[in-house]
């Protein structure tokens, strides 16, 4: 009998736990670029420390080609979710893909252009007939970089802009192969730590562009609203983690991605360079919400400059469901 | 009389005759247009997917208007003529000096038949690595992929020439240069020429995966460009723009075919 009851009642206490391990939901996550940049160092802590299966996540993640290019794979449902920054939506919503922004992480642009200083670029107006590189044509980078370049009277014909990938971003602007870059503050840190004088042009200040974003089709936002949220609340959970305790942060960042073993040092460099130029939000609690008008301001920018054709309703483009 | 009238009635004139094909052709494109701007609307196919044909007439307007179409259509043009024709020269040059040169088409068969195997187009990154973002990767992509077709086809040319004119050319006291120009050359127009044919569809390949690797005009490019915004229309227009250019390239090899090789019976479908 006592036999009977302990198994009662050992089973009894496993049963929760049982049931979490059957409701794990394996899931894929796009990313716009390859999954090691320092870029995705949320969703990498976010991994590292168990944050997605503690919302019952089993995450794996993929690499696309670009930000347009991911949200166009997560609206033909392709992935469950995927990155970009965000404004992207707004690009290929307007082509009828179904997809929008479920979370926003910080409260600036991801991009900025850098030029490095030999060159003696010394406004946005100075890049005509300079080589430029970006990711690639299916990246957000590249529609930011045309609206700069719109708004300050200059067409793509009017300079070189090169579809470089993401591992040359770095290099060719250190060899001095390129003239400018629309750099993320990994790119920038790496190449000014290899002796290269960079200088910045912040793209938020002719619109008001955006930092990394994820997106969920609609499709999933309607069948998957808990993967969904799970995933958004582990992500920002990882976010303030950094915005909090950068050191320990990058050191679990480096301690989950073998590719930059060793670097502490840089890692925590580069992070606070996030923490300080991107994900801090004020509030602190407005971290991962969209604002509407914001987004309006970009689709009419984008949209007087013919980076894009038509304009969607702005209530398409993101919710603010999955946030808090 | 009777029986004149029924043969002509029964024998369509001349005229309606040749009509009667392209008739018939421009019937069933029709058909296929109307199919492709109602059906996948009716299908709940999303214009991401699979556009209406009226999306790719507006969108091949906008890119006219907004996205210097006639700029990308004369790069990829030129690009891919210029590449066709170094390809063929290179090729046709390979394949003349190895065809006089047994002992050297020996040595380098094994590594000729490598590079053939070799999928060219895969070379391209590299090319952008070693030669930068600029109009070289993609010219060079085209030139080796017109090069190879074109050499297999010349040097097939020269094995099969026939011995016994080389041979009483010979007997006549011919040099080798000689044999070559009256002899070797002519009878292997017809593969050349065959070779140029295959040369000019594959060149607009290598020039289009060029310009899908790197650089920022050509048809290429709009293909990526729409692509990563699901502008599915301006992808469908690049590709069709693309054929329109291997097709006047063809065509263009075709009718010189059609003038050099005039004295060989041909076989009127």
């Amino acid at each position: 009998m006592p036999v009977i009851r302990r198994t009662l009642l050992g089973t009894a206490l496993a049963l929760p736990a049982l049931h979490r391990a059957r409701a794990v939901e394996a899931m894929t996550y796009l990313f716009p670029a390859p999954s090691f940049l320092p870029a995705f160092m949320p969703h990498q802590l976010a991994q590292k420390r168990g944050y997605f299966t503690a919302e019952g996540l089993a995450v794996t993640f993929q690499t696309g080609r670009g930000g347009a290019d991911t949200a166009k794979q997560v609206g033909a449902n392709n992935a469950d979710l995927g990155g970009g920054v965000g404004e992207t939506t707004m690009i290929v919503r307007a082509n009828g893909v179904p997809v929008r922004a479920v979370a926003l992480l910080g409260a600036r642009p991801i991009f900025q252009v850098a030029a490095r200083k030999a060159v003696g670029v010394k406004s946005l107006a100075d890049l005509r007939g300079r080589k430029v590189g970006v990711i690639g044509y299916q990246d957000t980078g590249y529609y930011a970089l045309l609206g700069v370049l719109a708004a300050n009277g200059l067409t793509r014909s009017d300079l070189q802009v090169q579809a470089i990938g993401p591992a040359a971003m770095t290099q060719l602007m250190i060899s001095g192969t390129v003239d400018a870059i629309m750099t993320t503050p990994d790119w920038s840190d790496t190449i000014e730590q290899a002796g290269t004088a960079l200088d910045y042009f912040p793209i938020d200040a002719v619109f008001p562009a955006m930092a990394q974003a994820v997106f969920a089709s609609d499709e999933t936002i309607r069948r998957k609203p808990t993967m969904v949220r799970g995933f958004v609340k582990a992500l920002l959970r990882a976010v303030r983690d950094c915005i909090e305790d950068p050191a320990a942060g990058a050191r679990d960042y480096v301690a989950a991605v073998p590719q930059h073993a060793g670097k502490e040092a840089e890692m925590q460099r580069i992070l606070t360079r996030y923490v300080e130029d991107v994900y801090r939000t004020n509030p602190p609690a407005a971290l991962g919400r969209f604002d509407a008008e914001r987004l309006a301001k970009v689709q009419r920018f984008y949209l007087d400059n013919q980076i894009i054709q038509t304009a969607v309703p702005v209530t398409d483009l993101f919710t603010n469901d999955f946030v808090g | 009389m009777t029986s004149l009238a029924e043969a002509a009635v029964a024998t369509p004139r001349p005229w309606l005759r040749n009509l009667a094909l392209p008739a018939a052709s421009l019937v069933f494109a029709a058909l296929v247009l109307v199919a492709w701007e109602f059906v996948p609307p009716a299908l709940g196919v999303p214009k991401y997917i699979v556009p209406r044909v009226s999306d790719l007439l507006l969108e091949m307007a906008r890119m006219g208007r907004q996205e210097n179409l006639l700029a990308h259509v004369v790069s990829t043009g030129s690009m891919a003529v210029l590449g066709f024709a170094l390809g063929a020269l290179f090729g046709a040059v390979c394949g003349y000096l190895l065809g006089l040169s047994p002992l050297w088409e020996r040595v380098l068969s094994p590594y000729i038949l490598a590079l053939q195997i070799a999928p060219k187009v895969a070379f391209a990154p590299l090319f952008i690595m070693w030669f930068g973002y600029n109009a070289w990767p993609k010219l060079i992509v085209t030139v080796l992929v017109v090069f190879f077709p074109i050499l297999v086809n010349v040097l097939q040319a020269m094995h099969t020439a026939d011995r016994d004119q080389v041979n009483l050319a010979r007997a006549y006291s011919m040099s080798p240069a000689q044999v070559f120009w009256k002899v070797l050359f002519p009878s292997s127009m017809p593969s050349l020429l065959a070779g140029l044919r295959i040369g000019a569809t594959l060149a607009v390949i290598g020039i289009t995966v060029g310009e899908l690797l790197g650089g920022e005009v050509g048809l290429g490019y709009l293909i990526t460009f729409g692509e990563g915004q699901a502008n599915t229309a301006m992808v469908f227009n690049a590709i069709f723009l693309l054929t329109i250019i291997g097709i006047a390239m063809y065509g263009a090899v075709a009718w010189v075919e059609a003038r050099v090789l005039h004295y060989i019976p041909r076989v009127e479908h």
